[in-house]
């Protein structure tokens, strides 16, 4: 059984691709569509890591992942989002590391591996 | 007996039919004389009167005389034998009268050719009024009877002699009316000064019956007698001589007041030749007003039309130009008045003339706010016909730093043949006062004469506080120098560089302040420059001065407007730039989540796939994918508020980091590097990450602009420039340069003629170098290569000898 991460992303694609980039690297992917979900399945499934997608409607990942971090101070989470300027938002400063979305997946699984090793 | 009767008869016949012939007084006794002594067959006949003024017996009428002595000779009572017939009612008969002791000859009437002389009264109303005397030229013993008979005749004479008399005095006093209202209806029909004295002049002589008349008026100033007009006389001589007072007849006449009678001039001591041509007799009376004496008139020779030729001036003729005197004595004070009075409208109308071209060349300079056309204006007015008339004016420019006028304008012409050549133009052309305002034409040609290109290359110093610039500004007033070649405050250098020996220099004032000066000279006319020109001058340059202060203010705000609009212009272009980096981004965003989802799944695509037949489809979707992502990439660079991160940074040592990037690819790729950087470190405050990236997008374009080129060089220099102090970094590349059209657009975002890359760089690099307060400059070279320079401000000067290094 590999680590377990949860992916949060308001799109759909985009869930689907993490999910079947991420379970052929050989963890064990959930999803969550928004900020809500996200925070209730933390609880029920432990995920190792969180992959956080920043503008969601609603809920926004900035505001995720201070809850989360407020919740569980150990769980590592990812900002995953296509908007490089939110690199330098103290908002993020918490998050483990900042990865712009690309389809090429490999800087997200190189620091998936990074701050899970 | 009855010869003598018969006789008598006779003689009464004639003269009784003399007396009732409508002839002048004198005329009859003329007839009555030669009647006489017609008929008593006697060489000589005369009648002497007494003058009841002088108490004189003059001689009236005469046949045998020299007729040349009548009215002239005079004899006092009882002197010679007339005198003594009159005073002792006694006739007096002398064989040969020179023998007798009463004779007394006067030679001038020619009677010492006659021996005997028979004198006998004339009686009227028991008074003596006179003698009747004949003669003869042989000596001859007179009868009783013929004592008688003269006696007798004299009695009827003496009747006829009073009656002609009280007719001739009623007669000159008709005269003397007629003559006052004559001289009246003359005088009051002008109030011309001139005119009148002449008409005064005129009158006089006609009314009198002299040959001549003159005037002479004294002249407050001089106190002289002055001849102002004359009638009948020849007058060239006698202009020139002005009298004392008294001095001969008229200064006499003047300084007592009173009037002087001059029978026969060639016996009078005050006899003077003053009019050139010879009078023998004159009257001369003073013209008085509000009891001063005013001057004189004096009339000349005397001439009876009816009894011919020049005859003595008589009392009643005194009087009666002493009347006339005082009439026109009062017209003469009336004119002086009205004269003051049109002097002083003479005055107010020049004054209001000036007002009124102050007036229009105010509106003129109110028709333009462009300083140039101002100062053409100006000076038109001072040069033109219609205004101050001036042959040349200069405009100069006052720099107080320097103390220097500089020559900016001239108006005028350049040599005497041109200035004829203007003004019988200008003279055809009717000057409008309202139109003074004038064309761009007008304002081009005046621009492209000689003159002005002479005074444009004038330069006075008015360091030295005496000399007539230093003055005028320092007290802001015009000066004239009659002669500046002699005087301390010109010189010979200042004469020769203005070209005219009298100039006047003319302070523009505003607020208190010279800000120009006007050079003004009549050189061609040679007119000298009265104090008159130079208050209209002054007036004139006190509102120049104001219009000069308010062209220039207005320039300044032009100017100050014309970059408002600049910047406005630069504003609202960043402010496009935003906007679209802003749009770009939006885009961008929306784009990227399904780039990333494409992107993604064809890559799994191509990985579940293998190495077939759709695989290469899925890897082409792919490789687009990332090429699509790669450009939002570089748009979100260029929109995202790039916030510099400023620290002193060596610009070497940055050009020699970003070099050894490159150093493979430029093995790689053939390329030749040549670099010349300042020997010592240059610190500028940069973010040098941006710098850095702005040097790696130029040579990132030069190498693809090199590809296809065979010899690739690219030269790196640092050096320093000064005004104001930046670091310059130039990068020359051998890529053939860009074409004309296509470097127009080089900055704008967005622009590319590359294959690939989005063209962004260049305005990446260029919004980058700005972020720093520096300039990136092109220099293209078609054909050849493009140099770039990053000119980046800095603080600190490196070594000063260092300074000098570079261009």
């Amino acid at each position: 059984m590999g680590k377990k991460i949860l992916v949060v992303d308001d799109e759909e694609h985009v869930r689907q691709l993490f999910k079947e980039e991420l379970t052929e690297e050989g963890y064990d992917v959930i999803l969550a569509a928004d900020g809500p979900e996200a925070i209730r399945l933390v609880d029920e499934v432990q995920p190792d890591l969180v992959t956080l997608d920043i503008r969601m409607p609603g809920m926004d990942g900035i505001e995720v992942l201070r809850v989360l971090k407020e919740k569980k101070r150990d769980l590592p989470m990812i900002m995953v989002t296509a908007y490089p300027e939110y690199k330098h938002n103290f908002g993020v400063w918490a998050s483990e590391a900042y990865v712009v979305k690309s389809g090429d997946l490999k800087d997200l699984k190189d620091t998936i591996k990074r701050v899970l090793g | 007996m009855i010869i003598s009767e018969k006789v008598e008869l006779e003689i009464l016949s004639e003269v009784s039919k003399i007396a009732n012939s409508t002839q002048d007084f004198g005329v009859k006794l003329d007839n009555i004389v030669r009647v006489i002594a017609e008929k008593l067959s006697r060489d000589v006949c005369y009648i002497v009167l007494r003058d009841k003024d002088r108490d004189v017996l003059v001689l009236k009428a005469a046949v045998g005389l020299n007729p040349d002595s009548i009215d002239r000779v005079m004899l006092r009572m009882g002197e010679g034998v007339s005198g003594w017939v009159v005073q002792h009612k006694e006739a007096v008969a002398l064989e040969v009268a020179s023998q007798d002791e009463r004779y007394k000859l006067v030679p001038q009437t020619g009677e010492d050719k006659y021996k005997s002389m028979l004198s006998v009264p004339i009686i009227f109303d028991d008074n003596c009024i006179g003698a009747m005397t004949v003669q003869t030229l042989e000596p001859h013993a007179y009868s009783p009877d013929e004592i008688t008979l003269l006696s007798t005749i004299a009695n009827d004479v003496g009747g006829i002699i009073n009656t002609a008399q009280l007719y001739q005095d009623a007669k000159q006093n008709l005269e003397a009316l007629s003559a006052l209202y004559e001289m009246s209806r003359a005088l009051i029909s002008t109030l011309d000064l001139q005119t009148l004295l002449e008409r005064i002049a005129r009158s006089s002589a006609e009314v009198i019956g002299a040959r001549g008349c003159i005037l002479r008026l004294i002249n407050p100033d001089t106190n002289l007698l002055e001849i102002k007009a004359s009638f009948g006389l020849p007058m060239e001589q006698g202009r020139r001589t002005d009298l004392k007072l008294g001095e001969s007849i008229a200064g006499k006449v003047a300084e007592d007041g009173k009037p002087i009678l001059v029978s026969d001039a060639f016996e009078s001591p005050e006899f003077l030749n003053v009019t050139g041509a010879v009078a023998r007799s004159l009257i001369c009376v003073p013209l008085v007003a509000k009891d001063n004496v005013i001057g004189t008139i004096a009339l000349y020779d005397k001439e009876d039309p009816a009894r011919l030729g020049e005859q003595p001036f008589t009392e009643v003729d005194l009087h009666l130009l002493t009347t006339l005197a005082s009439q026109a004595s009062m017209a003469v004070e009336n004119a002086f008045i009205y004269e003051r009075a049109e002097e002083l409208a003479l005055l107010n109308e020049k004054r209001a003339r000036e007002l009124s071209f102050l007036y229009d060349i105010a509106n003129a300079m109110r028709t333009t706010l462009r300083l140039e056309k101002l100062l053409h204006i100006i000076l038109t007015a001072i040069t033109m016909g219609g205004g101050m008339g001036f042959n040349r004016a200069m405009l100069f420019l006052v720099n107080d730093r320097t103390k220097t006028l500089q020559g900016m304008l001239g108006v005028g012409p350049s040599s005497s043949w041109e200035a004829g050549e203007i003004w019988s133009r200008l003279g055809n052309r009717p000057v409008n006062f309202r139109d003074w305002s004038i064309s761009d034409k007008e304002v081009a040609s005046q621009k492209e004469s000689s003159f002005n290109r002479t005074v444009k290359g004038l330069r006075f110093s008015f360091e030295d506080d005496r000399t007539v610039f230093a003055t005028a500004i320092r007290e802001k007033r015009a000066i004239s120098l009659a002669d500046s070649e002699s005087d301390p405050m010109a010189g010979p250098e200042t004469y020769a560089m203005v070209g005219a020996r009298e100039f006047a220099v003319v302070p523009l004032v505003a607020k208190d302040k010279v800000l120009s000066v006007v050079i003004v000279d009549n050189k061609f006319t040679g007119r000298a420059i009265r104090d008159e020109d130079l208050r209209i001058l002054m007036m004139f340059a006190n509102q120049a001065g104001l219009a000069v202060e308010s062209a220039m203010a207005y320039s300044n705000l032009e100017h100050a407007n014309r970059e408002l609009k600049e910047a406005q212009h630069r504003l609202i272009q960043s402010e496009k730039m935003a906007a679209l980096g802003e749009m770009a981004a939006s885009i961008a965003h929306e784009i990227k989540n399904p780039l990333t989802v494409i992107g993604g799944f064809a890559a799994r695509l191509v990985k579940k796939q293998g190495e077939g037949e759709e695989s290469r489809y899925g890897r082409i979707i792919r490789d687009e994918a990332r090429r699509l992502e790669k450009i939002l990439g570089e748009v979100l660079d260029f929109s995202r508020e790039m916030k510099p991160d400023f620290r002193p940074y060596d610009l070497n040592q940055l050009c020699n980091e970003t070099l050894q990037f490159y150093e493979d690819e430029f093995r790689e790729k053939g390329i030749t590097r040549r670099v010349d950087l300042l020997p010592q470190p240059c610190m500028i405050m940069m973010d040098h990450q941006q710098v850095k990236q702005a040097i790696i997008n130029i040579i990132s374009n030069s190498m693809q602009a090199m590809e296809k080129i065979g010899i690739k060089e690219m030269t790196f220099r640092t050096y320093m420039e000064k005004d104001p102090v930046r670091a310059v970094l130039s990068i020359t590349d051998s890529g053939g340069g860009i074409q004309a059209d296509i470097l127009e657009n080089i900055f704008n975002p967005f622009f590319t003629t590359k294959v690939t890359g989005t063209g962004l760089g260049l305005a990446i690099t260029s919004k980058i170098i700005k972020n720093h307060g520096g300039e990136l400059e092109l220099d293209n070279r078609e054909g050849a290569g493009i140099t770039v320079y990053l000119k980046l401000p800095c603080r600190e000067i490196p070594a000063p000898a260092e300074a000098n290094k570079g261009e």
